[in-house]
């Protein structure tokens, strides 16, 4: 078994993460054969699995990527930069000559792409594991379940592992800075946590500690599968009749930072047809 | 027939399943969700769609949830860890 760890634009605090993992650590250390934050490795070996860490930013990257999904058996999206666009997906506000401009103040070498993209729309990806970073008992579990090949999903929200008891009390504005009660819900005490349409398998570790939930993660599968709607309505009409408060929809725009370049922000009805037109084609009735 | 399964441990008690519940097979029993008829379940699924933490079950039911799923989404959701 060998792992590979490739990083893209990003932040290397995955890298770090998986670093976090205490004894699990000594087992991966053995099989991890190229990571510029941890080993001296110079080339891509062929692997097993490939790690990418960070979102396609200039056209290098792209080359990188997929040169390691030549090299890989099984391509893994490690964080929510690469999974979803994430916190390097941001960057896509604004236009590339600006950030150019603003940032250098003078002509690059290489060119920035458009957008800073998750991995998928360029590759074929295998697992997505986002988070940000994803929390090392994730990690770890995950690669025990890629070695016995049967990876555990995490298809419920965070409130399932939270254990805060919602109460029904009547809020009339938004709190931000106040200390929580802790043992009731975020959202009845009139916080905006975004919880209830985050992927779980966190163990809920912010809102344990009284921090709202920013939705790291993205959104679950309930809020996916949802048709004609986009993320951003989704989250907030859940949101709104959950809370029971007027939630404006800059405050549950953090998640939708999360998930803000990626290709299934523009999941529409039309994506169905295209699916079907491809069928057609390839010669079915 | 149709049997709802009420995970305890992912229950935050927000009650809204009982509200939601179109024929009232869903009660409130000391201020947490109870099954009490299912054969008057007609399967409209609202509890599943407004439950934040996910903890309703259903099963023995045609019409699955899947049918609203759209398939380029399905491919990837499966997917993800």
């Amino acid at each position: 078994m060998k792992i590979g760890i490739v990083k893209l634009a990003s932040c290397s605090g995955c890298q770090i993460a998986l670093l976090d993992t205490h004894e699990k650590l000594l087992e991966i250390a053995d099989k991890v054969v190229y990571a510029p934050l941890i080993k001296d490795a110079r080339e891509l070996p062929d692997c097993d699995v490939v790690l990418v860490e960070g979102a396609v930013r200039t056209e290098h990257e792209l080359e990188v990527l997929k040169r390691a999904r030549e090299r890989a058996k099984k391509l893994v999206a490690f964080g929510s930069c690469s999974a979803l666009g994430g916190i390097s997906g941001m960057g896509s506000i604004y236009k590339p000559e600006k950030l150019i401009e603003d940032i250098y103040g003078r002509d690059l070498d290489y060119k920035l792409l458009d957008f800073a993209y998750p991995i998928d729309r360029f590759v074929e990806v295998d697992y997505y594991l986002p988070g940000c970073p994803p929390t090392p008992e994730l990690i770890s579990k995950f690669i025990d379940g890629i070695l016995n090949g049967r990876v555990e999903r995490h298809d419920y929200p965070v409130c399932a592992e939270c254990g805060r008891l919602v109460v029904h009390t009547k809020i009339d504005n938004i709190k931000k800075t106040e200390l929580p009660d802790p043992k009731v819900c975020l959202l009845s005490q009139g916080y905006v946590c975004l919880g209830s349409v985050t992927r779980g398998g966190c163990r809920a570790i912010c809102t344990k500690a009284g921090v709202p939930c920013r939705g790291c993660r993205g959104p679950t599968d309930k809020v996916m599968v949802m048709p004609c709607k986009d993320y951003l309505t989704e989250l907030h009409d859940r949101i709104e009749r959950i809370a029971g408060f007027d939630v404006k929809f800059n405050d549950v725009a953090s998640i939708y930072a999360f998930v803000f370049t990626s290709d299934m922000m523009d999941k529409l009805v039309s994506r169905i047809k295209e699916v079907i037109r491809k069928g057609r084609r390839g010669g079915r009735a | 027939m149709i049997r709802i399964e009420i995970d305890e441990d992912r229950c935050v008690g927000c009650l809204e399943c009982v509200d939601v519940c179109p024929t009232g097979v869903i009660i409130n029993k000391n201020n947490k969700p109870f099954v009490e008829n299912a054969e008057r379940c007609i399967g409209c699924l609202s509890c599943s769609y407004v439950c934040r933490a996910d903890a309703i079950k259903h099963e023995g039911i045609h019409v699955e949830e899947k049918i609203v799923k759209s398939v380029y989404i399905e491919e990837k959701i499966e997917r993800f860890v």
